[in-house]
């Protein structure tokens, strides 16, 4: 299959620690978001310094990636509600265009 | 952040508000219910600034102080509790510019800015509490409107928790959908809002939004609008989120706060109000200026000639350094460092055997890094030749526990953890087993019934109606004589069928990989890889009281709230196991063929510690247990003894064990025991370096040995759990004790109980968060010692180091200043302090020496 014959969709990655997981996980569902994946105990070095690290006994700070794929008339609303709440805590978002194989799986 | 118009997309918009409303609802933490109430800073989400902003920023948001106000520290200064040496050193600690020796010429007079400030401190008018500044439209123009908008929401929330039959009706229903078709029909609301309420829109979302666009606020005022409202009854907005959070589908801030906005539009006509009037500006950043009042108090202090317009402006230069937020921070600081250096692990050589190896102790008992524990640990190296460890209470095996008496699995581990694998008691007498499951499953029916009548909000009065005859007499026993009222149905329960042995399947529900993971792990984070003695007794801890909604406050915090017996059970079994034995040797921790774990309960009521399995003793170990049960037992009366002389209502003389046993069976006693009261250190290292000091049940004693951590991984561990436990905890006590009327849960007497949600003070308001006072204080005064947690590592620096700059959560509670860090290699070093600018020392930090007597905790007047 050619990348030619996918569909184009909306890809947004979200960083934030796990206790701010809950908040993102439930505007993403929202907003009509089809899934999202999380992938906790995420590590990195950025504005603060490094972040995450070993933490055998601690879900609630490591750091959570939460990635979703939408349509894109859907992706403005998603950052547009996790907009306010990255401005009230540490956390990182990324959006960048992607594209899919089967839309009616994120649609 | 913008607030999308009307114009933009609904779907954006939705999605907007539930983002301002998720942002404003973190000023207040999630509020866990009684079953399992955890221990956390109330103001968590302010732990992102330095303590000093916020200070200031909870000021403005709560009107709530983080320390006591300036008079309390007065008076600490002035009977000797904060030193005049802890204040200077404190001021130097904060204030840059005061560490220089240079002299300030007042006229005549040459002083250093420290001693201004210090005189400043000392002598200046006092700045006033701080008042709630943060407010809703109706708290200021309406406040008897306001007060209707509460004792509704309140009333609305309370039958929604505790899902009286007629708010069943709208179930399946989220908060928002049941309140707008119910809530026209309460007639204690007027027609004009009842009818208001019926046209509202069909979202929380376009409630609030339509709220917003009819108040015309911008994005700032917006979001401190919405912050207004989360904060005006901050209890049931934190009871919301954490059953939101938790996946309580009909329950979400954003209903609520549409709820609360809606009601206001509706009940105040009123829209003539500035952002300026209701606080929506936030805290001033830029130093007060002092005012001429504090500048001559504190030129009359100093002796110099305020007339002088140049002595003036030289005080005026030096006073601008503090405003009231890092005046408090210093006088914290000061009042800190006393509790420091009381409490601080001595600077000496501890001595070891050497040679042969010394003599196998009795026993090893691993107890909880619960301050409890400290005494009775005391107590029991006191009794016999037993070591003593500490450890986190759930003994590293995060579990969901399922117990043979029935009920769902409850995590048995901290809340900073979701549990990894379900472990089941079972018994192999299936007989017997099935005949004590029937006895509870009947004594279940009858309670769950009695219960939910009780728990309601409404049957409760048609109970004391119908069943008064029966319950009366049996009240009157209870009250009368509570231990004998308790061992009359200890007798009855004998007569029935009792619980057979039972076990764990820990051993199968974690594969052999887990197994090795989580006993290596626990070994080297408490450094024991070596000299096992015969016994090992993994003593996890719960607190048997009666009639005490805040029960789960007294149990186990690393257990999630719940009693620490199954994680020590689990863990003794995955110790005791062949193969992960054999596994450990290879990894290079070789337990004796003849080292026998036992899993035991220490019940901080009354001080009995008990073996959980005594039905799987071994023949080879009987007489070690039967020496080892008589040492708990001087251990208890020694250290309940302790306990009492500083518990209210204890009579002086009175047998330790029989008094204990009574507050754990009396139903009116208030005081059963102090929880963590005085709570304030937390010392990781070995045991030799705080053995024979009594910390009078003030520290979190972890044991922890480098030699035995060769990769760092165990101390990382350490700091970033049960340290972050310990924080929470800290600064729940400290919340309770400071703000009694916002953060704390009130007088136990006046305690109505809403369901399993929480209390309410007597018929109505806000939900109560927090520990009860009972838990931080005694009639007015004050027990409990507010300070921050002072963390003690005896660890190698570059460990130390490299944790500082990979662990973001240890970095920035200690470089924001929420706890308080000092280290060393060796005991024989001195401690250093991590600062602003990195590791310092600390000269005033003498050690304490061995035979020093308990700390009293102080009754401090909290003026409020």
């Amino acid at each position: 299959m050619s990348t030619t014959a996918l569909t184009p969709m909306t890809k947004i990655e979200i960083v934030v620690p796990g206790d701010d997981a809950a908040d993102i996980a439930e505007l993403i569902r929202s907003v009509g978001a089809r899934g999202y994946t999380s992938v906790s105990g995420v590590s990195g070095f950025g504005h603060h310094g490094a972040r995450g690290g070993r933490m055998l006994f601690n879900d609630h700070d490591a750091l959570t990636l939460l990635i979703t794929v939408v349509p894109d008339h859907r992706a403005d609303a998603i950052v547009a509600g996790i907009r306010p709440i990255l401005d009230r805590t540490s956390g990182v978002m990324f959006v960048s265009a992607t594209a899919v194989s089967r839309p009616d799986y994120f649609a | 952040m913008t607030v999308p118009s009307l114009h933009d997309s609904v779907l954006e918009q939705r999605a907007a508000i539930r983002g301002m409303v998720a942002a404003a609802s973190r000023a207040i933490s999630p509020h866990y219910p009684l079953e399992t109430f955890i221990a956390r800073n109330p103001v968590a989400d302010y732990e992102r600034l330095s303590f000093e902003d916020a200070i200031r920023a909870v000021a403005a948001d709560h009107g709530a102080g983080l320390t006591f106000p300036e008079p309390v520290f007065r008076h600490l200064l002035g009977v000797g509790r904060i030193t005049a040496d802890d204040l200077r050193r404190a001021i130097a600690f904060h204030v840059a510019e005061a560490r220089s020796p240079r002299i300030l010429c007042c006229g005549e007079t040459e002083v250093t800015v420290g001693e201004l400030l210090l005189l400043d401190l000392c002598h200046a008018p006092v700045d006033a509490s701080p008042r709630p500044a943060l407010q809703t439209p109706a708290a200021l123009r309406a406040p008897k409107a306001h007060a209707r908008i509460d004792e509704h929401i309140g009333r609305w929330l309370s039958a929604a928790f505790a899902e009286a039959t007629w708010a069943r009706r709208g179930e399946g229903d989220g908060l928002w959908e049941a309140w707008r078709r119910l809530a026209p029909l309460d007639l204690r609301l007027l027609r004009r809002v009842r009818s208001g309420i019926r046209w509202s829109a069909t979202h929380p979302e376009d409630a609030i939004a339509d709220a917003l666009s009819q108040w015309g606020w911008d994005d700032a005022t917006a979001t401190q609008y919405l912050r207004a409202h989360v904060l005006a009854q901050p209890g049931w907005t934190a009871a919301v989120r954490h059953a939101a959070v938790t996946g309580d589908a009909r329950m979400s801030v954003t209903a609520l706060v549409a709820m609360r906005v809606t009601l206001e539009s509706l009940l105040l006509a009123d829209r003539d109000v500035s952002p300026e009037d209701l606080g929506y500006l936030g805290p001033a950043d830029a130093p007060a200026v002092p005012g001429d009042d504090r500048i001559e108090a504190v030129g009359r202090a100093a002796g110099v000639d305020v007339a002088d317009p140049v002595v003036r402006q030289a005080l005026a230069r030096v006073l601008s350094l503090v405003d009231p937020a890092s005046r408090r921070a210093i006088w914290q600081e000061a009042y800190e460092r006393g509790a420091a250096r009381r409490l601080a692990p001595a600077v000496a050589p501890v001595l070891r055997p050497v040679g042969p190896s010394a003599e196998r102790p009795l026993a090893q008992a691993v107890f909880c890094i619960d301050p409890r524990s400290e005494g009775i640990r005391r107590h029991l190296e006191t009794a016999a030749h037993v070591e003593t460890l500490g450890f986190a209470g759930f003994f590293a095996v995060p579990i969901s526990f399922r117990s043979a008496a029935g009920g769902p699995a409850v995590a048995s581990c901290p809340v900073l953890l979701t549990p990894r694998r379900t472990v089941t008691e079972s018994s192999s007498d299936r007989e017997p087993l099935a005949r004590w499951q029937q006895r509870l499953a009947g004594g279940h029916a009858l309670r769950d019934t009695f219960g939910r009548v009780k728990e309601s909000t409404i049957t409760p009065f048609a109970l004391a109606e119908t069943a008064g005859w029966l319950m009366g007499p049996a009240m009157a026993a209870r009250t009368v004589s509570p231990a004998g009222w308790r061992a009359l149905g200890e007798r009855l329960g004998r007569l029935l069928p009792t619980k057979p042995a039972t076990r764990l399947d820990a051993d199968v529900a974690m594969d052999l990989d887990e197994r090795v993971l989580y006993a290596e792990a626990a070994l080297r984070m408490m450094g024991l890889v070596e000299g096992f003695a015969r016994l090992v007794v993994l003593a996890g801890h719960g607190a048997e009281v009666t009639n005490n909604p805040y029960a789960s406050a007294l149990q186990c915090g690393a257990c999630g709230g719940h009693e620490g017996a199954p994680n020590a059970r689990a863990a003794a079994l995955v110790f005791n196991d062949p193969p992960t034995r054999t596994r450990l040797a290879e990894r290079g921790i070789r337990i004796p063929d003849d080292t026998l774990f036992v899993a035991a309960q220490h019940d901080t009521v009354t001080d009995a510690v008990r073996l959980l399995e005594p039905w799987a003793i071994p023949a080879t170990h009987a007489d070690d247990v039967e020496r080892l049960d008589a040492v708990f037992d001087r251990a208890r009366a020694g250290h309940a003894a302790e306990r009492l002389a500083v518990l209210p209502g204890a009579a002086a003389g009175a047998d330790p064990v029989r008094e204990t046993a009574r507050r754990r069976a009396d139903w009116a006693e208030v005081y059963p025991e102090w929880g963590l009261a005085g709570n304030a250190a937390f010392i990781v290292g070995p045991r030799s370096i705080t053995a024979g000091h009594d910390l009078g049940r003030r520290a979190f004693l972890h044991s922890y040995d480098a030699a035995a951590d060769p990769d760092g991984s165990g101390l990382e561990t350490i700091l970033t759990a049960p340290m972050i436990v310990a924080q929470w905890i800290n600064a729940q006590y400290a919340a309770s004790a400071l703000s009694p009327d916002r953060f704390g849960a009130g007088p136990k007497p006046l305690h109505n109980v809403v369901g399993t949600v929480g209390v309410l003070s007597g018929y109505g308001g806000d939900l109560r968060i927090g520990l009860p006072w009972q838990s931080v204080g005694v009639g007015c005064e004050l027990v409990h010692e507010p300070v921050r947690l002072q963390v003690f590592v005896q660890a190698p620096f570059v460990r130390l180091n490299h944790l500082l700059e990979s662990a973001e959560v240890v970095r920035d509670l200690v470089v924001k200043g929420w706890i308080t860090l000092r280290a060393r290699e060796h005991d024989t070093d001195r401690w250093l302090r991590f600062g602003p600018y990195g590791w310092v020392e600390e000269p005033d930090l003498a050690p304490v020496p061995a035979d020093t007597p308990a700390p009293t905790l102080e009754n401090l007047e909290a003026s409020r």
